[in-house]
């Protein structure tokens, strides 16, 4: 348990002086995406009260940012960014921001691993409430056309009930 | 709703029937389907509440019988479909094993309606293709003598952490909300007959632009989201009758809306303002509760909800190009006003709103589109006795400003928006008339459109026209920019002409400046939507305008 201990000063000390190094070193872009959330051509449900500009880009050894922008009027109080990897299933916190912003706010973050997509949760003011949105970022397009399809409909699925 | 399906029938040569009756040497299988539902609400934050679940009957579900040994489907007389209590009773002959396949599909024609509706697993794609069906196999049935009961309960797949299991359940509960929306709309006079409708959703439906992007309907089909821990629509009732209610306007109302992003405080185009507001209103009808909630987020515990009784004051815009107003409109004009919360007394019935929205608005002008103003005209006309309610409630919500009745093309409408400025603290000033006329033969006139409150589908990004052709021919319909100042920037000014919700002629070539084309129209109302393309697919804010006229030739 001390071991545990220890190591999250020390786990702390390692990624600021990472982020501060990103800060100050020159970084060559790679690559560098950009879009609104919700999708500005996507015709549906009623969009949340929230909306957002942002720009992905990435750098040199893995690093990355995400500038996000508010558009609405509703106050963004919390942005906690996330990874969503087709292999591990979405479980790692990249990075939050509290009191962001509304003209855009930086979020860097380090992902050694191949990204398939970023999950935003957006936390914010609603007239008297507090509500939160979850937004997914596409980083590596995926091919729209399906797996599978049926050659003689109907097909049936057939999931089997226990 | 009685299905017309499923019921009666005895046991003929080796197949199975439904029915109830059993003799010597026959078996009787008694099923029970059931789903498991999962309730939303928003008493602290919005979230689906999996504490309280609950599971329903798998009403009017189509059910094949399977052959254990050879896997095929078992002839029955006719299709077999459960009945309003999810139960469904077949004869089998003593000695056959049989599994039983649950299909996530209905269709119906009874004395109040039909309805088609089936559910597909487009596994995360936004391409039309055929997709199998939703499915569930129960385990093996030994047909012994006598009755046999089967409770097959379709789970959700939540286990506490997360989906861990499959997520049966999700199916059918799009397809319980679809069915209970078309007997919504049954219980009127008229009978209700929709087309086939063809729903996909998967686990793999996610918000972005690698697969669906949202929950949405186009051209006789739905897109419903399952992201978990993003975005799950199968249990947000409300945005399942949304969706739903955009089909049925659709097949039997006039919708003239050209989609595209939209929200509870945005100034829209208004045609898009009563389209989505129309489909909001009627989801909390159908479900008869005022909060629509959308749940998302990690385990679904986020969202947002909006009262379409909006008694809370909410500070959205008023008026005939914001949707909220229209949900606040239409939803008051039909609720029941039984609740404390309720500001009206007006109550129109559910054969009223059939008569307004599926007869008068359809037998409406060609050379209109629709909007909250065609809704209302027709509801004038229908529930004259309460004309002064209905204009009392559409003057609440800024519609109608002043005025004690209405026509189909906005007449003397004076809000336009000016009490709006948008984030540079400006106002649209091409907002009104919501129609201009054009006249054949007649001096051009002239309009102008603007982006001030954003693009492609907002407030004065499109303006429309109305003109009547008296007699057959060809005539030539010009769109000219106008370019008055030496800094304007060069436009690609396009039309579109409509007879009612017909698409007559596209004018859109990337012509710089000018549109023009030469159309044959036979005698009628026409109207049309004239807009800067270069200025809606711009990110600047931008005004254009145009010369337009119509001449014979």
């Amino acid at each position: 348990m001390i071991r545990i201990y220890a190591l999250v000063p020390l786990l702390s000390l390692f990624l600021s002086g990472c982020l501060d190094r990103l800060d100050s070193e020159p970084r060559n872009t790679l690559w560098s995406l950009e879009g609104q959330l919700p999708s500005a051509v996507a015709a549906g449900k009623p969009r949340p009260p929230i909306k957002l500009e942002y720009r992905l880009t990435a750098y040199e050894q893995n690093w990355f940012d995400l500038n996000v922008s508010a558009l609405g009027t509703a106050e963004v109080r919390r942005y906690v960014l996330s990874t969503d990897s087709s292999q591990k299933g979405r479980k790692d916190l990249l990075v939050e921001r509290s009191n962001p912003l509304r003209e855009g706010s930086r979020l860097e973050f380090f992902s050694a691993e191949r990204l398939d997509r970023l999950i935003l949760d957006v936390e914010y003011q609603s007239g008297m409430n507090t509500r939160r949105h979850t937004f997914s970022i596409p980083v590596n397009q995926v091919d729209h056309t399906p797996l599978k399809t049926c050659d003689e409909p109907p097909c049936y699925l057939d999931a089997e009930l226990n | 709703m009685n299905s017309s399906t499923g019921s009666g029938g005895s046991s003929s040569g080796s197949g199975a029937s439904s029915g109830s009756s059993s003799s010597s040497g026959e078996s009787v299988l008694r099923l029970l389907i059931s789903y498991e539902d999962i309730d939303s609400n928003c008493i602290t934050q919005c979230r689906l509440d999996y504490a309280n679940s609950g599971y329903k009957p798998v009403r009017f579900a189509e059910v094949q019988i399977l052959d254990q040994s050879t896997g095929q489907v078992v002839d029955t007389e006719s299709p077999l479909f459960t009945d309003a209590e999810g139960k469904l009773v077949v004869n089998l002959p003593v000695g056959q094993s049989v599994r039983v396949r649950v299909i996530a599909s209905s269709k119906v024609n009874s004395d109040r309606g039909s309805w088609d509706i089936s559910i597909f697993d487009n596994q995360g794609s936004a391409t039309l293709a055929d997709y199998d069906l939703y499915s569930v196999l129960s385990q093996e049935v030994d047909a012994v003598a006598g009755d046999i009961d089967l409770d097959l309960q379709l789970p959700s797949g939540w286990t506490g952490e997360g989906y861990s299991e499959p997520r049966l359940s999700a199916p059918f509960a799009i397809l319980d909300s679809m069915i209970a929306s078309v007997e919504y709309f049954a219980q009127g006079e008229y009978r209700i007959d929709l087309p086939g409708l063809k729903v996909f959703w998967s686990i793999a439906n996610r918000p972005d632009q690698s697969s669906i992007g949202t929950s949405f309907y186009s051209d006789g089909n739905l897109w419903i989201l399952g992201d978990e821990n993003v975005d799950t629509d199968e249990f947000d009732d409300h945005i399942l009758v949304h969706e739903w209610s955009h089909f049925l306007l659709d097949a039997l109302s006039r919708d003239d809306s050209m989609g595209g992003d939209h929200g509870f405080d945005d100034l829209l185009d208004a045609r898009v303002a009563y389209s989505e507001g129309l489909a909001t209103a009627l989801a909390c009808l159908v479900l008869r509760d005022e909060v629509y909630r959308d749940t998302s987020g990690p385990s679904q515990n986020s969202g947002f909800d909006f009262n379409c009784e909006q008694s809370a004051g909410l500070d959205v815009p008023s008026g005939w190009f914001s949707e909220s107003a229209v949900i606040g409109l239409v939803y008051d004009v039909f609720d029941e006003g039984a609740d404390e919360s309720d500001r009206d007394d007006l109550y129109l019935s559910i054969t009223q709103m059939q008569e307004i929205l599926f007869q008068n608005m359809v037998a409406q002008s060609k050379g209109s589109a629709a909007t909250i103003f065609s809704f209302l005209a027709a509801s004038l006309e229908v529930a004259s006795a309460f004309a002064a309610e209905v204009m009392d409630l559409a003057n609440a919500k800024n519609i109608g400003a002043g005025l004690n009745t209405v026509d189909v093309l906005g007449t003397n409408e004076s809000n336009g928006a000016q009490d709006y400025k948008n984030p540079q603290g400006n106002e649209t000033q091409y907002s009104l008339p919501l129609y201009t006329e054009l006249t054949v033969n007649a001096e051009p006139v002239d309009l102008c459109q603007d982006t001030l409150h954003g693009q492609p589908n907002k407030i004065s990004n499109r303006r429309l026209l109305f003109f009547r052709i008296e007699d057959q021919g060809t005539y030539k319909l010009t769109v000219n920019a106008k370019n008055e100042s030496e800094d304007a920037k060069e436009q690609d000014p396009d039309f579109l002409v409509y007879s009612a919700s017909s698409l007559v002629f596209a004018g859109e070539s990337s012509v710089r400046d000018k549109e023009e084309a030469e159309i044959g129209f036979d005698p009628g109302s026409f109207w049309m939507e004239v807009y800067d393309f270069r200025l809606l697919d711009s990110d600047q804010i931008g005004v254009s305008c145009q010369s337009i006229a119509l001449g014979s030739i």
